[in-house]
């Protein structure tokens, strides 16, 4: 007679846990912990064979015919192993170009003259950049220059703030500035400078704050600095004073002029 | 010498022609054809083993679209690796092993990827110590018998799905594939002992998870 440790052996290993053979049948007979053991393989046994067959899908050889001609087109005559290494290289070599014309582009613009990157100043501190005073040319004609108030916003946020509201504040001067009599074509060529500036900086530094489109600023009238308000999110207003610069000047280029520091001055300040 | 153009000119005797005959139709003589290009050989293969080879990555993954993927996946690796197919095995037990891996290997890249799936789910909570099955228990007897079969077949369908890899598949392979222990121990390339061992512990596992169906 088999021991209870032979008798529940048989039953795992059967194919069947009820065709055990007569040894065991006798065992379970005096054995109802066997019994019992045999009980849970049978009910164990009956739930995975209610589990119904699953077939493979009637365009299965359909779709592994596609499937090897789509490799065999692909990678030549068994799929992957030639086309690989292939399409690694190509799309490391893809990639690497891409990083290449990113960083191209990314590549830092050589400075605007006069400008020097690397500092930025708050607003509450704007130093104007270096500007020298300019004598009016003789034949330049004087017209009355435009009064730029420009809002700057002083919180830590501030440059983007301020760079937004300072190209909605320039379109809106470049409007009016249209208004104005325009100068005289001789004029302009006389002086290529006679444009106000279109790069509006922060600080002393130079920074590139906005760009603004071309306003045309009589040099002529350079005694009289442009005026620029600046107002912070606290609502704090400072007037800032900005010497106009004809960067074309005879008398720049000549090396008489005078390169002077610009003060803020009081609102009452006018051209 | 011209080539030969039926089996009656080898001028064998009949028992010797019907063997090669055999030969040709079996499995290591239609991967043998296969490998010249026979692509109706080929063909008979995926015949005879496409419903197999389906349900048993099914029953491994419980996932149906997944396992007619890679069934075929199956297939395509055999016709590629026809040259280095050798007739020691069953071809059986070389198809078996072929997907046992690629189930094997999809769901350990699943579970890499933390899925988010119903069964991964039930385990997680089972783990907690929190009941499995959401629904709560319903004590009225059901009108259709069909559906409180469906829902222990789809009972048990989940809790072998939870098994760990390496005792689902001898466990599958066993007991729905009914395949003998020598040809799981062949196809997982482990011993006869841990083969037994290990469907054990599977059925144990299972008991667990199923006590309530028991």
């Amino acid at each position: 007679m088999l021991t209870c440790q032979q008798c529940r052996a048989e039953i795992e290993t059967a194919q069947r846990p009820d065709s055990l053979t007569a040894r065991a049948a006798e065992h379970l007979s005096a054995c109802a912990a066997c019994r019992a053991a045999q009980a849970e393989r049978l009910s164990l046994h009956r739930l995975l064979s209610e589990l119904e067959p699953v077939a493979a899908p009637p365009d299965f050889e359909f779709r592994l015919r596609a499937r090897m001609q789509a490799r065999q087109t692909v990678g030549g005559p068994f799929g992957f192993s030639l086309f690989a290494p292939r399409a690694v290289g190509l799309a490391l070599a893809v990639s690497l170009a891409l990083t290449f014309a990113v960083l191209l582009r990314l590549r830092p613009q050589p400075s605007q003259p006069g400008g020097d990157p690397g500092t930025r100043q708050s607003t509450a501190q704007v130093a104007p950049p270096a500007v020298a005073p300019v004598r009016p040319m003789p034949s330049e004609v004087v017209s009355a220059p435009p009064q730029v108030a420009v809002n700057v916003g002083a919180t830590v946020s501030g440059p983007v703030k301020a760079r937004r509201h300072l190209a909605a504040t320039a379109r809106t001067e470049s409007a009016r500035s249209n208004s104005r009599p325009a100068l005289a074509p001789a004029q302009e060529v006389a002086d290529l400078g006679v444009r106000g500036t279109s790069v509006v900086t922060a600080g002393g530094a130079g920074e590139q704050v906005a760009s603004l489109p071309p306003i045309p600023v009589p040099v002529a009238g350079s005694a009289q600095p442009l005026k620029v308000l600046l107002k912070d999110t606290q609502g704090t207003a400072r007037l800032v004073s900005i010497e106009a610069v004809s960067f074309g000047s005879r008398d720049l280029l000549a090396g008489r002029a005078q390169m002077t520091p610009v003060k803020a001055t009081s609102d009452q300040g006018v051209w | 010498m011209s080539a030969l153009s039926s089996i009656e000119e080898l001028g064998l005797p009949v028992a010797a022609r019907s063997a090669v005959v055999a030969d040709v139709s079996s499995d290591h003589g239609l991967l043998e054809a296969a490998r010249t290009g026979d692509e109706a050989a080929f063909a008979e293969l995926v015949r005879r083993y496409r419903n197999q080879i389906t349900n048993y990555v099914y029953r491994m993954t419980n996932d149906y679209d997944l396992a007619v993927d890679l069934a075929q996946e199956t297939f395509m690796r055999v016709y590629r690796a026809a040259d280095r197919y050798q007739t020691s095995y069953a071809f059986s037990t070389y198809i078996y092993r072929i997907a046992t891996n690629l189930a094997i290997s999809e769901l350990r890249r699943r579970k890499r990827r933390r899925l988010v799936s119903l069964t991964g789910f039930f385990q997680q909570r089972e783990q907690e110590g929190e009941p499995g099955e959401l629904d709560p228990a319903d004590v009225r007897p059901l009108q259709d018998v069909s559906l409180v079969a469906d829902e222990r077949r789809a009972a048990v369908a989940r809790a072998i799905a939870t098994l760990p890899d390496k005792y689902r598949a001898p466990l599958v392979l066993r007991d729905i594939e009914e395949r003998s222990y020598e040809e799981i121990a062949g196809i997982l390339e482990l011993s006869e002992g841990t083969v037994k061992s290990r469907i054990s512990r599977a059925r144990a596992f299972l008991r667990d998870k199923l006590q309530g169906y028991l």
